[in-house]
């Protein structure tokens, strides 16, 4: 019907009709959700000769499907918004990598437009926590609103893990990037959380996650959970 | 018959008049052709063909400085009225109809007429439902060899129709001009039904949004619950013309009155650091010159604007299609609008989401081999979904769209991929098809008409 109509009012044209903009109103239905995949929790590896390394990933987090040469892993996970999917990508690096605040002002500049040489009042970095096998430095960043397919927001830890001799003999980047609400949304923590807190040399017992294991039973254990 | 030269259709429907015709036609092409240079092949489409207000496009006399003078920056002032594309197909097609009513004379007579008339009916009728009953025709634009194929069969028995009607000699010639007709019919059609625009959505997300980045527009936009947004929007052409102008865009509609400052239609942003608040950036806008016709980027307009909520000033904003400046959020009367300069936006119905995207190269090299993406298609409120695959030159075809495999996109921090789809929904995407069969049909029988005559003339003759 829409072409049977274009068809007839088409040689309208000819009689020099042009079409003025108008200012239009109307409504839209966002859109649905996506069906994000569901992939049960499972563990990842990182094999290497000087050490090979194992953490648990969480339920619901996609591999990606191309692992860029830098990194170790790299996953998706379900964004709050449904341009913008959350990733969270591993890398380790030997010794200390440059150390924190390096580190911490490469991010700073990949989520600001301008370059950042100073944290902002909401960013944080956290004095170093004690994890199985190393210290975690969690770092909290906030960037610049870049559009809704970009992400604004960091949470990522630097792990280090010491040497017999007290140097470092291997640095852990974990990072979670997306919007505000993806990476402070408490799943996406508890995922980040399990995934650094099990972090072990391949063989070695699993370590008990505190605030994790118990997570999935009862109500209490949502209350104890303890996220970084 | 040979027409008097006192029927006021001998004028219209004159030889001399066509070459005229498309003599204008040719001008145009070859000037449009020019501008398309400096000011890219939609501004061109638009301004010299599609122009239909008084159905007069300027020429400026700058178009031949690229070919006269290449390398001279110095801009040739002037122009010359010129007729628009429109109004030189109108005038064919109005010539080519007279033409017919004058010198094409109804020859067939009694049962022949009948028939002739029934085929041309039963052909008419069998391509207007594969063309306009949508199952029918989304299945066969699926394929065009297919499309055409079958399309060949209810021209012939058009063609067949017209021998009755018409005359051996002149049926084919008939059926040549309906197809030309029909071609020209069909640059309107398109002309005034055709939208283009891009979908953008990353790995693992969803939209249901097509952006032009041709045009922008002021969107005033809120939530009204159960997933819905209310959306009032102000075209640019009313923006721009409003700084021309200086007056102030109203409208019953419009939460806020709009006063534009300051219009460009391409920009670029400078940041510079707050000095009250460092952590916040604040940006610059200056005024860029628009892209031209041989560069790969889009205009990305902004505007400064000054709000009223009636004769109260809400505020003086700058709004910009650059993504890193966040909408405005304003209140009034108790409803949170936002308010954005974005590209122009059409919402769709129902949601496509990206479930893989796959970027292949050849073996050994960052030569991309292959871009394509697995997509899968919600209806609002239904459960059901479909899944479909395109590549490039596969495009899936849809509610009259078609969305094709055009491009894509990584973000730079967390590196998601994403496809880039054109979509392109034109209601006269068929007609070149099928005028090109029409006018196969038509030579096809002229040339089989014409040699059994001349079979039959030497045979004669031996």
């Amino acid at each position: 019907m829409k072409r049977l109509m274009t068809i007839l009012i088409a040689p309208l044209l000819l009689m020099g009709c042009g079409d003025e903009p108008t200012i239009q109103r109307y409504e839209s239905t966002l859109p649905a959700g996506f069906d994000w995949p569901k992939t049960e929790q499972r563990e990842a590896a990182y094999e290497s000769d000087s050490m090979p390394w194992v953490w648990e990933v969480p339920a619901g987090w996609v591999d990606a499907p191309e692992v860029p040469d830098q990194l170790v892993a790299d996953y998706r996970l379900k964004g709050s918004n449904e341009s913008l999917p959350g990733r969270v990508t591993v890398s380790v690096m030997d010794g200390d990598a440059g150390g924190v605040q390096a580190n911490v002002l490469r991010w700073l500049q990949q989520l600001y437009v301008t370059q950042a040489r100073t944290l902002g009042p909401q960013d944080k970095v956290e004095q170093p926590m004690r994890v199985p096998y190393g210290y975690a430095t969690f770092v909290e960043l906030h960037g610049q609103y870049q559009g809704e397919h970009n992400p604004t927001h960091i949470f990522a830890a630097i792990v280090q893990i010491p040497a017999e001799d007290d140097s470092i003999f291997q640095t852990w980047f974990f990072k979670l990037a997306g919007d505000e609400a993806t990476v402070d949304a408490r799943e996406n923590r508890l995922g980040m959380a399990q995934m650094i807190l099990s972090l072990r040399p391949k063989g070695a017992d699993r370590p008990e996650l505190p605030g994790i294991d118990d997570a999935s039973g009862s109500g209490d254990a949502e209350e104890n959970a303890q996220t970084p | 018959m040979i027409p008097s030269k006192n029927n006021p259709l001998s004028w219209l429907a004159s030889l001399r008049l066509t070459v005229v015709l498309l003599a204008l036609a040719m001008y145009l092409i070859f000037v449009g052709t020019l501008a398309q240079v400096e000011n890219g092949i939609w501004w061109v489409v638009e301004n010299y063909f599609r122009e239909g207000k008084y159905g007069v496009v300027k020429v400026e006399f700058d178009v031949f400085r690229s070919l006269l003078y290449p390398g001279s920056e110095t801009k040739w002032p002037g122009y010359h009225p010129f007729p628009s594309g429109y109004v030189i197909i109108g005038a064919l097609l109005i010539n080519l109809l007279a033409a017919h009513a004058l010198r094409f004379k109804i020859s067939g007579k009694g049962s022949a007429l009948v028939i002739g008339g029934a085929l041309v009916f039963i052909g008419t009728v069998v391509t207007a439902y594969t063309v306009l009953e949508p199952n029918t025709s989304a299945a066969i634009q699926q394929n065009v060899m297919l499309m055409m194929g079958i399309w060949a069969v209810p021209m012939t028995l058009i063609g067949i129709g017209c021998h009755f009607i018409f005359g051996s000699r002149k049926a084919g010639i008939v059926l040549v001009h309906g197809g030309l007709i029909l071609m020209l019919v069909g640059e309107y059609v398109t002309g005034i039904g055709a939208t283009e625009g891009q979908m953008w959505i990353h790995e693992k997300g969803s939209s249901n949004k097509i952006i032009d980045i041709r045009e922008a527009e002021l969107a005033f936009v809120r939530d009204l619950g159960d997933g819905k947004q209310e959306h009032i929007v102000i075209p640019q052409k009313l923006l721009a013309s409003a700084d021309q102008d200086d007056t102030m865009i109203t409208d019953d509609t419009l939460p806020l009155k709009v006063r534009v400052d300051a219009w460009m239609e391409n920009s670029d942003l400078t940041p510079s650091i707050n000095g009250q608040d460092p952590t916040q950036v604040q940006y610059r806008a200056q005024e860029l010159p628009a892209v031209t016709g041989t560069e790969q980027r889009a205009d990305r307009p902004t505007v400064m604007a000054t709000l009223f909520d009636g004769d109260q000033r809400v505020g003086e904003f700058l709004l910009t299609t650059w993504e890193v400046v966040k909408p405005v959020s304003v209140e009034v009367d108790g409803q949170a609008w936002e308010v954005s300069l974005r590209f122009k936006e059409t919402h769709l119905p129902y949601t496509i989401q990206l479930v893989d995207f796959r970027h292949d190269k050849f073996t050994g090299t960052t030569t991309p081999m292959n871009y394509s993406s697995t997509l899968r298609l919600k209806e609002p409120g239904s459960a059901e979904s479909r899944d479909d695959f395109i590549k490039m030159n596969q495009p899936l075809r849809y509610d009259g769209k078609a969305f094709f495999q055009s491009g894509f996109f990584q973000q730079p921090l967390n590196r998601n991929l994403g496809t880039i789809m054109q979509v392109a929904d034109n209601p006269g995407a068929w007609v070149p098809y099928l005028s090109c069969v029409v006018v196969t049909i038509g030579l096809c029988m002229h040339f089989v008409v014409s040699l059994i005559k001349y079979g039959r003339r030497a045979n004669a003759k031996a």
